[in-house]
């Protein structure tokens, strides 16, 4: 096998088995790239309620009061347990999602949340699960690594990397130094 | 019903690693009242989960219910990140508590962008596109380091090794 036949099977292999990869971090980094904007894990609802109800002293909020709080806005089946974030800030825990109500105003919310699809998955796996993930992730970089210099070599001729394809990858290169020199890190 | 989230078996040093874990299981009150003196030990502490970090799950607080005291609880190693489902739970986690300083030195570096090591607080306080800490965090920190009497100021981890929902 010459080398050139080496190459376009390491590049087609490596690109057809880390494909899944790809894609989940590129996703999972379009997605956190953007983490001011949206939360991509979780689809996260919120609801203002009033609280008429409240106890005279905080000493007297307790499992029966907080679930009757929960029943008081259908979720009784799904409460959890309470605490106090805060001296005036009561705070219920239900599934999928937490009541906070403010003891001076009575005034609160009920914030429910749900795995977004796809998104909470592929976040799930960028964030380093655990070692095997580590190892496996590295195999990818390290393949990608190959995947990118077999791609130069690929073609042969003009479009190739002695023409275009020199071209193209000078400019790829530059868009990033280009950037390093804005931000004035080079 | 209890079952493990994460549980260390079939493996001579993870074994002798559980081993070195008291049996005793400690509340986040009588952790935090002197967490001094369990630190660098390997300990279990029964807790509420009232936070899970919304980034990506590396962290928690665990607090008593009725309490404002928190315990800070971050992901060992082979421990995946926690689920928000957590939140509100009684778990387990055994694992061993460090102390993080932070002192004036750890202020300038962070003032000038040059640390991402630190705080929940400070993660959560991140701007998630620059990496960086608002300046609330920052004046706040360097008061609360001014005002301490060490001239730093201590934050205690409890590093997961295994967390047991109950």
């Amino acid at each position: 096998m010459n080398w050139r036949k080496l190459n376009r099977v390491l590049h087609r292999d490596l690109g057809y088995f880390f494909f899944g990869m790809t894609i989940i971090y590129a996703l999972s980094g379009i997605a956190l790239n953007h983490l001011d904007d949206w939360n991509p894990s979780y689809v996260i609802s919120r609801e203002h309620i009033t609280l008429d109800n409240l106890p005279e002293k905080k000493s007297k909020i307790d499992q029966t009061y907080a679930l009757g709080v929960a029943e008081e806005f259908d979720e009784e089946e799904s409460f959890k347990n309470y605490y106090f974030p805060e001296p005036n800030l009561l705070k219920i825990f239900i599934e999928d999602g937490s009541i906070e109500v403010n003891l001076e105003s009575g005034e609160g919310s009920i914030e429910k949340s749900v795995k977004r699809p796809v998104f909470y998955q592929v976040n799930y796996l960028h964030y380093d699960p655990g070692n095997w993930w580590t190892w496996f992730s590295d195999i990818y970089a390290v393949g990608l690594i190959i995947i990118a210099i077999t791609g130069l070599f690929v073609l042969r001729g003009k479009k190739g990397i002695k023409g275009r394809g020199a071209w193209l990858t000078t400019l790829g290169i530059l868009v990033p130094i280009i950037f390093l020199i804005v931000y004035n890190n080079l | 019903m209890v079952f493990t989230i994460l549980g260390c078996t079939g493996n001579q040093k993870e074994n002798s690693r559980e081993n070195d874990v008291a049996s005793e299981v400690l509340t986040v009150g009588q952790v935090m009242d002197s967490p001094g003196n369990y630190a660098e030990n390997r300990i279990t502490v029964e807790g509420m989960v009232t936070h899970v970090c919304r980034h990506g799950g590396k962290r928690l607080h665990l607090s008593a219910s009725g309490s404002d005291l928190k315990l800070r609880v971050r992901t060992g190693e082979d421990v995946p990140p926690f689920e928000r489902s957590l939140e509100g739970s009684t778990i387990h986690v055994s694992g061993k508590l460090s102390e993080e300083r932070f002192d004036q030195a750890y202020l300038e570096k962070l003032k000038q962008g040059e640390s991402r090591k630190g705080s929940h607080e400070e993660h959560e306080n991140a701007s998630s596109s620059s990496g960086g800490v608002s300046q609330a965090y920052i004046n706040e920190l360097e008061q609360r380091i001014q005002a301490s009497e060490k001239g730093y100021i201590s934050q205690f981890w409890l590093t997961a090794e295994k967390v047991i929902q109950k």
